[in-house]
């Protein structure tokens, strides 16, 4: 008896498939599976693994569609923060401020007892309503610095931020030393440690990379990157937004690197 | 997602990056930008599938499908190329080769199929995936998964396909036996 040669036959499948078979090819081969059973099971089996990967392909595609279609994060941003605790405090203050509300007339007592009365109401209303104040700027202000602290640990700008430790291996003499000084600064801002040094250090590191002839002009987005997360992680986000924007006009051709650069100037300038 | 997955989805990366992107290159005629834009936004597309839950490890046919898609996508937006499909299967003819046999397919045996191929060993999710799944050519497949040339790829996809024949069937059987 003679062996199939399944690889061969399999070829005939996807022959057949993808109509490459001319109709005299194709009607031999009908016949050949309609008189083997062992043929035509093994053609439908193959026939039965496309169609099966060509639905599961459909549905991951769909998938990959979505991460690749989402283009801001910001409900997930909202997701993480405590909203009901904000709105809480804010109603706190709102029904504190009731105290600068006069006596209404069918409180009793004479318009003296009355205006005697209002004074200190008046007094402490009006500590209430400076203390209000200034719970609201502190809550303002540390919600901001949240806002930009959570911005700067978004995981989709993680994918942005290089690990460039492997290039500096190439780099010879004074710029290797700077290399490895910037592969320890952005492994600061990665970690948020010595953020104060870090930014200062990445200041006049940035500020030199912009120079043409720098040996770091090379590095200049990195740079630039990482010092925005560094202002980020400081919760100072505004300083980080006219280095995204340069980052951004040098990037404009990217769609790679301008998107996501983009998009954070897009939160940013709505903190 | 944990430090430990994006450690070894970094690795993933950095194995990849070179083999993928002289591929896209060799493939596609893509320039060094290019193929480099490409993986980049493979690679954040990977991560955020894994972030998201929608797979737990990387895989290299799953990464190479969506480098695909970007590839292809890419050149048809620029030059408009309808012939580079990557689906080259016709539809009619799946179905006119499964209703040849007058028993037909039940769907509980394409259940089968489906479980058998969401969930084949390596390296035959590789090859079976990317040969019939993604139509790429043995050769690209060959230069993809690092075998030395298309022939030994032929031979590993003809031991792959023995496997699974064995596996289709026996689930076949198993369900029948159930049934009983």
């Amino acid at each position: 008896m003679i062996k199939t040669d399944y690889e061969d036959f399999d070829i005939r499948v996807d022959r057949f498939l993808s109509r490459k078979m001319t109709s005299e090819e194709e009607a031999a081969f009908k016949a050949e599976l309609t008189s083997s059973k062992d043929l035509m099971e093994r053609a439908q089996m193959i026939a039965l693994m496309i169609n099966e990967m060509r639905l599961l392909k459909k549905e991951q595609n769909s998938l990959i569609a979505e991460e690749v279609a989402e283009a801001s994060h910001w409900h997930s941003f909202l997701g993480g923060m405590n909203v009901a605790s904000v709105v809480d405090d804010m109603d706190s203050v709102r029904s504190d401020s009731t105290a600068m509300n006069p006596p209404s007339s069918d409180s009793g007592g004479t318009q003296q007892e009355k205006v005697h009365c209002l004074w200190p109401k008046i007094m402490s209303g009006a500590v209430a309503a400076c203390m209000a104040g200034v719970v609201f700027m502190g809550i303002r202000h540390a919600y901001t610095v949240w806002q930009y602290q959570n911005l700067a640990t978004e995981r989709q700008y993680q994918a942005y931020v290089c690990d460039n430790s492997d290039d500096f291996a190439h780099f010879r003499g004074d710029v290797l030393m700077e290399g490895s000084v910037l592969a320890m600064l952005y492994r600061n801002v990665q970690t948020g440690e010595n953020l104060e040094i870090t930014v200062r250090q990445l200041e006049q590191l940035y500020a030199e990379a912009l120079k043409e002839s720098s040996a770091l002009y090379d590095f200049r987005d990195d740079l630039a990157w990482n010092l925005a997360f560094a202002y980020l992680k400081k919760g100072e986000g505004k300083k980080a937004i006219p280095v995204l924007e340069e980052m951004l006009k040098r990037n404009e051709r990217y769609p790679v690197l301008a998107n996501p650069i983009r998009d954070l100037l897009d939160k940013l300038y709505q903190i | 997602m944990d430090s430990e997955k994006t450690k070894k989805l970094d690795l993933f990366l950095k194995s990849e990056r070179t083999r993928m992107i002289n591929w896209m290159k060799k493939r596609f005629s893509f320039s060094d930008e290019e193929a480099e834009d490409i993986f980049q936004e493979a690679s954040i597309t990977l991560y955020l599938c894994m972030q998201h839950g929608k797979i737990q490890e990387p895989a290299v046919p799953y990464f190479w499908r969506i480098a695909m898609n970007l590839s292809l996508k890419a050149l048809r937006q620029e030059q408009n190329l309808e012939f580079l499909d990557d689906r080259p299967y016709d539809s009619s003819k799946i179905e006119e080769l499964l209703a040849l046999n007058q028993e037909g397919l039940t769907p509980g045996q394409a259940e089968i199929m489906r479980d058998i191929v969401s969930r084949l060993p390596h390296p035959c999710e590789e090859i079976l995936w990317s040969f019939y799944g993604d139509g790429m050519s043995l050769s690209d497949i060959a230069v993809m998964l690092g075998y030395k040339n298309a022939a030994v790829v032929k031979t590993t996809k003809g031991n792959c396909m023995q496997k699974l024949k064995m596996r289709f069937d026996g689930d076949k059987k198993e369900m029948f036996y159930d049934k009983d």
